[in-house]
């Protein structure tokens, strides 16, 4: 029942309000959506999919002052199949800790020169951002047939020859995969009938496969790999992103780090962008600390900058740690504009090698 | 497309059912709206919409919701304010409500919202567009891609207040997109109500693109640094009317401005002037009425430098001991339902004096910009932010347009780059695209000591 769900809102709150007083968070958004959809797709060749669809998605936008500083941050979580998630003691937890996270960096982050390049470790929030924007966009075949040109744009991809070319280093292998169960772009036939199956975009620093509809992948002689999404029954399907991830390695987080005699942990980032050619990025960091001698140390960065081109950026990952953590996102694409439910993610941890901090501050 | 008088018979039972609930609006679109894309210099599709949607309001002791209805039938209407009410029912009353609009007035008259030649143009369309497409090639465009959209809507509004107003209104936007090579491009927009002009408009956005797309090939990686920037009015209206968009009762409460506490304070120099106008002619947010029933008006956002207000609807007035501004709306926020808000209708920058060549004189390292994408913000309460210009960027060198530049970002503060605006130019356009989704009536503006920064590897 609603009233169910909006005492959970209340009670996400009520934690918020308890921890921290109106001074120290003075604004917070806190949403959320839950959606049903039934879908039945047919076609002249036969097919005939039906499918019943939920999706929960919670979105909160919070401003947290500290001593220093202020510091806002966007947060989103979502899964389909049900929103159980919304309930689980630990999702309320994971979120005052993002609030005091962002309130810590308010109070302590100092801005810092960086002359020389430092090493980076980036969490699962920033892999995702990473391998949604510098892989999965340009990835996709109708970008690089030029049918998004107007708007969303083309992609670097168009220079490249899918099967041969390194697109980054040996540690980087970036998949996306819409039957992740429960995920947030989760489906098993795309919306033109075709069975999903895991795209392995990048395999071991090499461009592996495009994201295709049957329409791109005619044209260029292969057959659809099942990335054919609607937004609504009067919209184009097109080719888009499900689950994108930064494929785990075998290290642990630790390992990581403790071979930095100087950089920086950037867990979670705040403005990001990428050109339409989805070639030069940019990510922000939020929650910053100094890493020396191999430790993660208590010194806040404030809002260190990685601003890096795609090949920069994937040429300078020399390991992946293990685990996994998505992050739900809407992802935008096409006109009439049709924002897609996603996840991406990343491992634990991503090292990045002699990274030239970028940016300025404001 | 349902006839007016179906729609109107569907509104007054909506009308009738939602107001046994309590204070109700009902918001009638009945549209008719076509799209023709063009990728690779063809039309790849014509696309047609025609749909009827009902936006529904019920407050309820302070409790408010809203629903959306496409298609509505009397069982639907039924099934969705029953399960609305009691949804409403649940909640708690909303601060950002206080009551509808009780005063009735006489709509605003508003120039050039229908044209009626919108009827026949689903068949002139494609030859235009072909036009349009041909005037970039004949500027130098090797390839082509666009979005043109153009449409017919009939608005109806009833509120349990005693207002019922309604009137039809056409409208059309072109982008298109030249490219010499995959690094050399250019945009060229075309936005209006008015079918008459519309061809020429078009034609010409056709051109604009190919002769950006043009002067662009050769370009150098650009050197990050300060510079002064002449924006495009696409550059501006996205630039400075994201921070004017701002002023907006709900996204300051939300911490969401950076025009936060601002009101009365001096934000930038004599020459900028910034209005809501929802009454603008030619101008694709204009309405004779909100959702509330108020007319539309002239709102001061900016004035002399200063800021003046921001925008309201009867509720949010109220809240601030102001009057309402007549920008009530049912609109998306974020994320789930639609809101009842405040929502601008057209952001209109006053001209300056400047000409085009007036604004690139000043011999100061300068970056003349065409287009951009992708604003976002580290934090909307300051106003930090970056956002990537696409397609045509160039030096300015003695005073002209000089070498072709690429890769770099604008990295700055909204209102530090509102501070140092130097000058407008003197020939407003409206855009609305992609990028900017609130029509904006705004010229060149050069504005001095801009942050750009570049990718370091």
């Amino acid at each position: 029942p609603s009233e169910t769900k909006l005492n959970r809102i209340f009670e996400v709150d009520k934690t918020l309000t308890s921890t921290f007083n109106s001074d120290t968070l003075p604004f917070r958004l806190l949403t959320l959506a839950l959606e049903t959809s039934k879908k039945l797709i047919a076609n002249n060749e036969g097919t005939q999919v039906e499918s019943d669809y939920s999706l929960g998605r919670y979105l909160s936008i919070f401003t947290a002052k500290g001593d220093k500083d202020i510091e806002q941050r966007a947060i989103s979580h979502g899964a389909t199949g049900g929103w159980e998630w919304f309930t689980d003691p630990l999702f309320i937890q994971s979120f005052v800790d993002e609030a005091q996270d962002a309130k810590i960096v308010a109070d302590n982050a100092k801005a810092m020169t960086f002359n020389k390049p430092v090493d980076f470790i980036v969490g699962p929030e920033v892999a995702g951002i990473i391998s949604h924007e510098n892989c999965g966009h340009p990835s996709e075949a109708d970008r690089v047939q030029g049918r998004e040109g107007m708007n969303a744009g083309e992609s670097f991809w168009m220079d490249i020859d899918v099967g041969t070319t390194r697109v980054g280093s040996s540690a980087v292998t970036i998949i996306d995969d819409p039957t992740i169960p429960k995920s947030g772009g989760f489906y098993l036939y795309d919306d033109e009938g075709v069975k999903a199956r895991p795209r392995y975009l990048i395999k071991e620093g090499i461009a592996n496969e495009m994201f295709h509809d049957r329409l791109s992948a005619g044209r260029v002689g292969v057959k659809s790999n099942g990335s054919s999404r609607a937004t609504n029954y009067n919209r184009e399907p097109i080719p888009r992103m499900a689950n994108t991830y930064i494929a785990p390695g075998d290290y642990s987080k630790e390992e990581l780090v403790e071979d930095i005699k100087f950089g920086i942990y950037m867990k979670s980032f705040t403005e990001w962008n990428i050109d339409d050619r989805r070639y030069q990025s940019k990510y922000v960091g939020s929650y910053a600390r100094l890493i020396r001698d191999g430790e993660i140390t208590d010194e806040l960065v404030r809002r260190p900058v990685l601003e890096l081109t795609s090949r920069g950026l994937f040429d300078a990952v020399d390991a992946c740690s293990k685990g996994f953590t998505p992050g739900q996102a809407i992802c935008g694409k096409s006109d009439p504009s049709q924002g897609m439910p996603v996840w991406h993610g990343g491992p634990d941890a991503m090292r990045l090698r002699a990274i030239r901090v970028g940016g300025v501050s404001t | 497309m349902m006839k007016h008088q179906e729609i109107q018979d569907l509104v007054d039972y909506t009308m009738k059912v939602a107001s046994a609930k309590g204070d109700s609006v009902v918001q009638a679109r009945n549209v008719l709206e076509h799209q023709i894309r063009i990728s690779n210099s063809e039309i790849d599709i014509f696309k047609q919409w025609n749909y009827t949607v009902f936006d529904i309001f019920v407050a309820i002791d302070g409790k408010i919701g809203t629903t959306e209805i496409l298609s509505p039938t009397r069982k639907l209407i039924d099934e969705e304010i029953s399960r609305l009410a009691k949804l409403v029912q649940s909640l708690q009353p909303s601060p950002l409500y206080s009551g509808l609009q009780e005063e009735l007035k006489q709509p605003t008259k508003v120039e050039q919202l229908y044209d009626k030649r919108i009827r026949d143009f689903p068949d002139q369309a494609p030859d235009v567009v072909t036009a349009a497409l041909n005037a970039a090639q004949e500027a130098g465009a090797k390839r082509t891609a666009g979005s043109f959209f153009f449409n017919e809507t009939y608005n109806l509004v009833e509120t349990t207040k005693g207002f019922s107003g309604d009137y039809p209104e056409s409208a059309y936007r072109m982008t298109l997109r030249s490219f010499v090579d995959p690094e050399s491009s250019g945009q060229g927009l075309a936005v209006g109500r008015t079918i008459g002009t519309a061809e020429k408009d078009i034609v010409q956005a056709g051109q604009d693109s190919g002769e950006i797309a043009l002067q662009a090939v050769g370009g150098k990686q650009g050197k990050a640094g300060v510079y002064d920037l002449v924006l495009h009015p696409t550059v501006a209206a996205s630039i400075l009317g994201s921070l004017a968009g701002t002023a907006n009762p709900l996204l300051l409460m939300m911490g969401m401005s950076p025009l936060k506490d601002k009101i009365g304070k001096k934000l930038g120099p004599d020459s900028l002037s910034v209005w809501d106008d929802g009454r603008k002619p030619n101008g694709l947010g204009s309405a004779p009425f909100d959702v509330e029933g108020t007319p539309t008006q002239k709102s001061p956002i900016f004035q002399n430098g200063t800021l003046q207000g921001v925008i309201h609807n009867a509720s949010t007035a109220k809240m601030m001991q102001a009057k309402t501004t007549g920008n009530c709306s049912i609109a998306r926020f974020g994320i789930g339902t639609k809101m009842f808000i405040p929502s601008l209708s057209n952001l209109v920058f006053e001209p300056g004096d400047a000409s085009f060549e007036e604004l690139l004189e000043p011999n100061r390292p300068t970056i003349y910009i065409t287009s951009n994408w992708y604003l976002r913000y580290t934090s909307r309460l300051e106003g930090s932010f970056s956002t990537i210009p696409r397609d045509g960027m160039f030096l300015i060198e003695n005073g002209e347009i000089g070498q072709s530049i690429q890769k770099l970002r604008i990295s700055d503060n909204l209102l530090r780059m509102v501070a140092n605006i130097e000058a407008l130019g003197k020939s407003p356009r409206q855009i609305r695209w992609w990028e900017v989704t609130t029509p904006t009536f705004i010229p060149f503006v050069r504005i001095k000591d801009a942050t750009m920064t570049a990718a370091t590897q």
